[in-house]
């Protein structure tokens, strides 16, 4: 996850373990649903590594190609959550979804932008995007609507390579999802950036759970709504 | 467990507990040990006429604002208060409250929601176990209603399930990356699938994703000695022709930030 600049190197650096509590709300939603017995078919996906620097490790400017064939130019290696999404989210066309969401500790502009409260809602789809705000709503575990409007889009262009993986400071967060949003054009999406809200620091240090409840909430909507 | 407002108001079924211990509680709000203020407790032991060892009287603040936030408040209270008791059995008489905008199947969800939060420990990890560490306390809801309704069942039924999926999703999160690795997270998705018939689950290794042509995900996992992993969960709880709705979830179990290490100021 990119972190804010405020941060100072090294500082709560214990709490980029924390880095896999997307992956975990994909897996106590799917262990809630599987107890509800939920009808609905739901699949799970979680693209899952550690990021080390090491002399084998992917520099800055590197380019690399996507499964999508869209090439990348590495220009920040702790911008990596949006390497491996961008992967697994054309993966994921395998499945001939209806819906895709992807949740995850993206950026640390998230946190700036909505603190320790909601979590940054982004979506191709404007429907969607208000399903999953009224789960949000519903169980309390909410997340505020962030534009992904094309005019942030230029800011990750690359003068070596068809998209570059990160956008500057400004907009961080939003050009996070923007980076993911060239890998989902062919589905329903949604992304879920729970940087600010997966976890507490200081003395109540410890994960929060979210956004399970607004994942499940939405899975249990959805029956409702076909029935 | 039942609530007081601001000014000593007694809730409703406060206040046949009230009737029934002959003015007790209403005695104690008048001697001003408790004033109704949000999210304030005092635990009474022994009141009298009432079979219960103890009654919990619960702060909830001023009536005329008494809303989502103000109940999540007090229900948070209120769990805390009794799991630092030695009660094995508990009545909640909170759930039924007149709630703008919200009814009280909302409100048995959050309930149990608050009690799975205020229950949770991470302690395991510790070399000594926690000798003050309580027995299990079994809360049931009191209504007025006498009777729940189907729509309060489903809620008890979902917030449970909803509650132990977070409890999963905490522990995960907190266990250190020495532990919970790539390969950890895909024996737990392995056992998940070994606990549900309805869940089927596979695991792509790297070799798998190289022919995948993943050259983003392979890049970030190029540094570490640890394996990574692409670990699908499928879920089947309708006819298999129905499409499915797909969950994507970054796990990336430490991250140093690689050669850009994490927290250095960047552009």
């Amino acid at each position: 996850m990119t972190l804010a600049a405020s941060r100072s190197p090294g500082a709560d650096m214990d709490e980029m373990k924390y880095d896999m509590c997307g992956a975990a709300s994909v897996l106590g939603t799917l262990q809630a649903i599987a107890e509800i017995g939920l009808k609905l078919n739901v699949v799970g996906i979680i693209p899952t590594c550690e990021n080390m620097p090491s002399g084998s490790a992917t520099k800055p400017g590197d380019i690399v190609t996507s499964m999508s064939g869209q090439t990348i130019e590495i220009l920040n290696t702790d911008a990596e959550g949006r390497l491996i999404l961008c992967d697994a989210l054309t993966y994921a066309a395998k499945f001939e979804p209806t819906a895709v969401i992807d949740i995850a500790t993206l950026t640390g502009a998230c946190v700036i932008a909505l603190g320790h409260v909601a979590s940054g809602l982004y979506s191709n789809q404007d429907t969607l995007a208000q399903e999953l705000l009224a789960a949000g709503e519903q169980t309390y575990d909410r997340a505020w609507h962030m534009p992904l409007w094309d005019e942030y889009q230029p800011q990750l262009d690359s003068n070596f390579a068809d998209i570059q993986n990160i956008g500057g400071r400004a907009g961080g967060s939003i050009t996070a999802a923007c980076f993911l949003s060239r890998f989902t054009k062919d589905y329903r999406w949604a992304h879920l950036d729970i940087a600010g809200t997966a976890w507490k620091s200081g003395k109540e240090k410890g994960a929060t759970g979210r956004p399970v409840p607004l994942l499940a909430q939405y899975l249990i909507n959805c029956v409702q709504a076909d029935n | 467990m039942v609530g007081v407002f601001e000014g000593g108001k007694l809730s409703d079924a406060a206040q046949i507990l009230d009737n029934a211990a002959r003015n007790t509680l209403s005695g104690i709000i008048a001697r001003g040990d408790m004033g109704g203020k949000i999210a304030t407790t005092l635990l009474l032991h022994s009141v009298p006429n009432i079979p219960s060892e103890r009654v919990l009287l619960v702060g909830l603040g001023k009536r005329d604002e008494f809303a989502a936030r103000q109940y999540l408040d007090s229900i948070r209270a209120t769990m805390r208060a009794l799991f630092a008791t030695g009660a094995k059995d508990a009545v909640l008489y909170l759930a039924d409250l007149p709630l703008a905008g919200r009814d009280s199947a909302w409100c048995i969800s959050q309930a149990v929601l608050a009690a799975f939060d205020m229950a949770y420990r991470f302690d395991h990890l510790k070399s000594k176990a926690d000798k003050n560490k309580k027995a299990a306390c079994k809360i049931r809801f009191g209504l007025m209603s006498g009777k729940s309704t189907a729509k309060q069942d489903a809620a008890l039924t979902q917030a449970t399930a909803i509650g132990q999926g977070m409890k999963l999703t905490k522990d995960l999160g907190n266990l250190p990356g020495n532990i919970c690795t790539p390969s950890y997270l895909a024996q737990q998705a392995v056992a998940l699938a070994k606990a549900h018939k309805s869940l089927k689950v596979t695991v792509l290794e790297e070799k798998d994703m190289q022919k995948l042509g993943m050259g983003s995900l392979l890049s970030v996992t190029r540094g570490t000695d640890e394996p990574a992993k692409l670990i699908t969960l499928e879920y089947r709880g309708a006819d298999k022709k129905q499409k499915p709705i797909v969950l994507v979830g970054k796990g990336v179990t430490f991250d140093s930030g690689g050669i850009s290490l994490a927290g250095r100021r960047h552009g």
